[in-house]
């Protein structure tokens, strides 16, 4: 009998807190303390929700990010999922930021189109949007009536058309050579293999035998190349679309002891790939710079709150790391 | 201290949930002595032993193995002060073989790795010494239940033992296995070394045991001479009244066959075995170990697959291919591993006497908690099952009251042949005879029985006609009347 | 020492989760002033709602002592089926049934491998996990659908009378795997099986049909998943759903469930995907970073786990 009244106990205070939560608890919707001080440019409390932080660009990022928001007085609160295909978590943690009355979001998103109903959250609590990094459909955006303030980005193509010089120089114009591919459909990805490709072409002379998806993941690059080496093991060279697979690239390499065959080019020089370079592990990397690319995004919205308005897309630009200088 | 004794238990108090387990108790073992603890099912014995062997804890009380105080943390700490178990539960691993589980834990080494000639020497010697004949490499899933528990006894002997804790070994042994242990048991006490013996068999406990120690509802009730004690004596102080008839069978009308099963094959074990059973009538199905009865009852039911065989259900042929066909024409089995086979221990009283005709208690589809608790009430009623109530777990009861809520589910089946596998296995006098007055109730209301029984006393005093088995055959069906024990073990034995 | 253990183990499980909760909560309501406004406990139960549908038809595997790791492939394929669909044109309630029965099929397939073939759940979902990925995959090119049109929309943002779509399905999925675990035969059986499965079966009762059935509605629930979710991001994505098993299995053992089958209570599931998701969203309140959040989570699992077996000794 008593544990018959406690069970139902259970289910009534479960059942309670959902009609808490769904019916609002007395309407409480008072503001609390700490947002109100937010009057001048320094209080300024800024979310920002990074695609994940087991990838060094957005640690790079975040460093660079914490660093300047001490600087400029802001308060900042920053998230992300564990994986770079989490766009469910991604949504949770928009939500979370948006209950906290923040007054600027900065989002690199992890798909193009699924976060657009996060966004359409913040656009409702007139909180202004920095997409980072990789862009959101602009017919999604318009579909759902969500907006964004400013779109942040490398110029990625310029960035793929750069390592395809490079690849081309180092192998004096001729030899087979492989790409490790992003995750399919996110754009940044596609832009970087897709500049490669276009100036291989139009440059001529090599041959690209295989192209694959490794997913940004350093293990399935490995695991990839490994594959691709086994099909093709006169390959010369690799573009991968970031250094991730490139390091991953790498060791396959060296497994099978081709180091001194095959040039590989990867994307965004982190710190492991540069000193995958100095070591002369890998030949080079195409440099975004994650540090510029959000501290650019907290001026934005400094600029917004100021002014009102800022440029709707700014190209952060990018540039060869190679041995000389990978210091 | 007296000298003479091996193990002084003083004062011991067990608390479990609920119930006091053990209240009081003391208990002395010497040496060179075998010491018999009885008392119905939930009189304390395997608690005592528990205690003893470092399985429980006491609340409190104090224990002395060779005069020193003890408490035991972990069987482990008891066996190396030389105190050791054979459980009732095996406790064997199945895909090791008989020398790897009798070595579990002491494998002799050479040159820091198991020397595994010594090992299997070793265990065939001790083996011997059981006068078992079982190979040394066999793995232990290979053998049969009676084998297996002489695996374990062997364990036991093997050791250095000042004490062994025989928990009803015999329940699953052969007569000529009986006699071997009986031997090493001792061989072992002119060793110096205690027994404590727990069984329920007075024929036994004569022959093998020096004194008894009787107990009931968790406290101490005397220690005596079995020589200069009878039976009835002991009867009496373990259940505290005087037994009148322990196989209460009562004359029922026996009417035309109801159930007949032809020709029954399988791969393994049977071989072109028939019986049927009348209306009203008691079948005892008697044979040693192994015989394969169990198989029949189960290959009847449709529990496992069959080369042949067919069974005849009032004049009508059956097609029974997986138990649900039988329990749905009324045929049902009361297992002899009720806790593996034939209750959801897990589960409440009332959800396992339902749980073969779940429909009798629902309604449009669903399952009315009235009806289902009324239901449950009477059975608890009619069949006297002891329990705080119906929605207390199965797994709580005594053994006696668990084999009373597997018939009250094939009752509420409404069940017109019941198989019974070894109904009173593990349950103690009282409760016994209980189960027995069932039977031979269900039996007077025209339902058709059939008891499969490894104990001659109770084939003898509950079954109207006896058919015995041997090798996998049905090699005898005798009447009552003519019923001998010398006969059924005439037939049990090979006899044709 | 021993009174008090006895008392102890006499309450409910699903009351010591619920409890659990509570205490988090108002600890949660004392460290971040966002935490116990209407929006934000909106947001926490929306964000249990997905894990907790997908829990419940994990409740009734584990119940039968199954378990069932192909939840999360299944949750993508069926979105990207449902993707396919929409966008094909079909009209949506149409999509969206199908798309259920998608989910029910897969779970009849993983019944099948596990009754008639006789595997090991184990082994038969993590076969059905990876295939029902590389299905989703190798029919959207790794790419994920978007724009799949208002009627999705308001599955995943909209709200019925001032409660969202999500949180209503949720209920009635609750309120239907409660009533067939309390009120049927079904219920009853999925029970006995995973307390017995012998003794289920020498009493008669095909209990292949049942191990059958908890396949299925896991199916079910997993097809119903993918719909919330599909609506919810307004996308589907091959790669979604990525570890929504074990998200699954942990609010179903927080929630009290017995791994080895037989006991365990829907009530609890729920309040295990909660807890889950009320500690989540919390920690993202207190800025606690995801590495954090990843251990906690961790921690909860094995201290409610490791609560359940000392209150059972």
């Amino acid at each position: 009998m008593f544990k018959k009244k406690m069970r139902m106990a259970a289910v009534l205070l479960a059942a309670g807190i959902m009609t808490t939560a769904i019916s609002g608890c007395g309407g409480s919707e008072s503001a609390p303390a700490g947002s109100a001080a937010g009057a001048d440019g320094g209080g300024m409390k800024v979310g920002v929700v990074l695609k994940t932080l087991s990838n060094p660009f957005y640690v790079t990022m975040q460093e660079a990010m914490e660093a300047k928001a001490d600087e400029m007085g802001l308060e900042m609160v920053l998230q992300a999922p564990e994986a770079e295909t989490d766009t469910e978590k991604q949504m949770q943690i928009v939500e979370n930021l948006v209950v906290q009355q923040i007054d600027g979001l900065v989002l690199a998103p992890n798909g193009s189109a699924e976060l657009v109903p996060a966004i359409k959250k913040a656009n409702d609590e007139n909180i202004p949007v920095v997409i980072l990094d990789a862009r959101i459909a602009e017919e999604d955006l318009k579909e759902a009536g969500a907006h964004i303030d400013c779109f942040i980005g490398s110029d990625n193509y310029q960035g793929g058309e750069l390592a395809a010089q490079a690849l081309y120089d180092q192998l004096g114009g001729k030899g087979k050579v492989a790409v490790l591919e992003g995750i399919s459909g996110v754009e940044s990805g596609e832009l970087r293999v897709g500049g490669f490709k276009d100036k291989l072409k139009e440059l001529g002379g090599l041959e690209i035998v295989a192209s694959q998806p490794a997913d940004w993941d350093q293990e399935l690059g490995y695991t990839v190349f490994q594959n691709i080496l086994q099909a093709n093991p006169d390959i010369t060279g690799v573009f991968c679309a970031n250094d991730m697979m490139a390091l991953g690239a790498v060791k396959a390499i060296e497994d099978m002891n081709l180091s001194d065959q095959i040039t590989v080019i990867g994307f965004d020089a982190t710190d492991d790939a540069k000193a995958a370079i100095k070591e002369g592990r890998m030949y080079a990397s195409v440099a975004q710079s994650p540090d510029l690319m959000g501290t650019t995004a907290l001026d934005v919205l400094q600029q917004l709150k100021d002014e009102g308005k800022c440029e709707a897309e700014i190209a952060i630009d990018v540039e060869l790391v190679t041995e000389e200088n990978a210091g | 201290m007296d000298e003479r004794n091996i193990v002084v238990m003083k004062n011991i108090t067990v608390q479990f949930p609920g119930v006091k387990a053990l209240d009081d108790v003391s208990f002395s073992l010497r040496r060179g002595e075998v010491h018999v603890l009885l008392g119905e099912n939930g009189a304390g014995k395997s608690t005592l032993v528990k205690v003893l062997s470092g399985v429980y804890k006491r609340n409190s009380g104090e224990v002395y193995v060779d005069g020193k105080a003890v408490e035991f943390r972990t069987t482990k700490e008891a066996q190396e002060a030389g105190v050791n178990i054979v459980h009732q539960e095996l406790n064997l691993i199945p895909y090791l073989s008989v020398a790897e589980n009798i070595f579990l834990g002491h494998e002799p080494k050479k040159n820091g790795v198991i020397d595994w000639k010594r090992m299997y020497s070793d265990t065939e010697e001790v083996l011997k010494n059981l006068g078992v004949d079982i190979p040394a490499r066999a793995e232990i899933r290979s053998l049969s239940v009676a084998q297996q528990q002489m695996v374990e006894i062997a364990k036991a002997v093997r050791l250095e033992s000042k004490v062994i804790v025989l928990d009803e070994p015999t329940s699953s042994l052969t007569d000529k296995e009986i006699e071997s242990l009986f031997r090493i048991m001792r061989d072992l006490r002119d060793k110096g070394v205690g027994i404590i013996y727990i069984s329920h068999r007075f024929d036994e406990i004569k022959r093998i045991c020096d004194r008894a120690t009787i107990m009931r509802d968790g406290k101490y009730v005397a220690t005596v001479d079995v020589d200069s004690c009878d039976t009835d004596e002991m009867i009496r102080m373990m259940v505290g009244r005087e037994l009148t008839d322990m196989y209460p069978k009562e004359k029922a009308d026996i009417g035309e066959v109801v159930f007949e099963a032809k020709s029954f094959s399988t791969e393994e074990k049977l071989k072109n075995c028939s019986l049927y059973v009348r209306k009203g009538e008691i079948l005892g199905l008697a044979g040693l170990m192994g015989a394969g009865r169990t198989e029949f009852a189960r290959a009847m039911i449709g529990a496992d697959p069959i080369l042949s065989g067919e069974i005849i259900l009032n004049g009508e042929k059956l097609r029974i291919r997986r138990p649900e066909d039988a329990v749905k024409r009324g045929i049902g089995l009361v297992p002899e591993d009720r806790k593996q086979q034939g209750l959801i221990l897990g589960m409440s009283v009332g959800k396992n006497i339902t749980l073969a005709n779940l429909k009798k208690v629902m309604s449009s589809g669903i399952v009315r908690d009235k009806a289902e608790q009324k239901i449950g009430e009477k059975y608890i009623k009619d069949l006297n099952i002891r329990t705080p109530g119906l929605s207390q777990r199965v797994k709580f009861l005594s053994g006696g009251n668990q084999q009373k809520v597997v018939v009250a589910k094939w009752l509420m089946a409404e069940g017109n042949v019941l198989i019974f596998d070894e109904p009173t296995r593990g349950i103690d006098v009282g409760a016994k005879a209980e189960i027995y007055r069932i039977m031979s109730s269900l039996a007077q209301q025209g339902m058709a029985i059939i008891m499969i029984s490894s104990e001659l006393p109770e084939i003898l005093g509950m079954s109207d006609r006896i058919n015995v088995m041997c090798n996998g055959e049905v090699r005898a069906d005798i009447p009552r009347e003519e019923a001998t024990q010398e006969k059924i073990m005439y037939y049990a034995t090979g006899g044709k | 020492m021993k009174t008090k253990k006895i008392s102890f183990s006499k309450i409910p499980t699903t009351l010591i989760t619920l409890a659990a909760l509570i205490i988090l909560c108002i600890v949660l309501s004392i460290a971040s002033p966002y935490f116990l406004t209407q929006k934000n406990l909106v947001n926490a139960v929306l964000q249990c709602t997905i894990n907790a549908t997908l829990a419940c038809g994990m409740t009734f595997v584990i119940l039968t002592g199954g378990i069932d790791l192909s939840v999360g492939s299944v949750v993508a394929f069926v979105g990207v089926m449902l993707g396919t669909f929409v966008k094909g044109g079909m009209a949506l309630p149409l999509a969206i049934v199908l798309s259920i029965l998608i989910g029910g099929v897969a779970g009849i397939i993983n019944g099948l491998l596990v009754t008639k073939i006789k595997l090991p759940p184990f082994i038969a979902t993590l076969g059905t996990m990876s295939i029902g990925r590389g299905l989703a995959l190798a029919k959207t090119s790794g790419r994920s659908i978007q724009g799949l049109g208002s009627g999705m929309k308001f599955i995943g943002s909209g709200s019925i009378l001032g409660i969202p779509v999500m949180i209503l399905i949720m209920i009635v999925v609750f309120l239907v795997g409660m009533f067939i675990l309390r009120y049927t035969r079904t219920g009853r059986y999925v029970y006995s099986v995973g307390g017995n499965l012998e003794a289920t079966r020498l009493s008669g009762i095909n209990t292949n049909k049942y191990i059958m059935f908890v396949y299925l509605f896991s199916g079910i629930m997993s097809g119903i998943a993918a719909v919330m979710l599909t609506g919810r991001l307004d996308a589907a994505q091959p790669v979604a759903g990525e570890g929504y098993e074990m998200q699954a299995i942990a609010a179903t053992v927080i929630g009290g469930t017995s791994m080895t089958g037989g006991e365990g209570r829907l009530s609890g599931t729920i309040v295990g995907a909660l807890f889950i998701s009320v500690l989540n969203n919390g920690l993202n309140l207190l800025n606690v970073s995801s590495y954090i959040q990843q251990i906690a989570i961790g921690l909860v699992i094995i201290f409610a786990v490791a609560l359940d077996s000392l209150r059972s000794k």
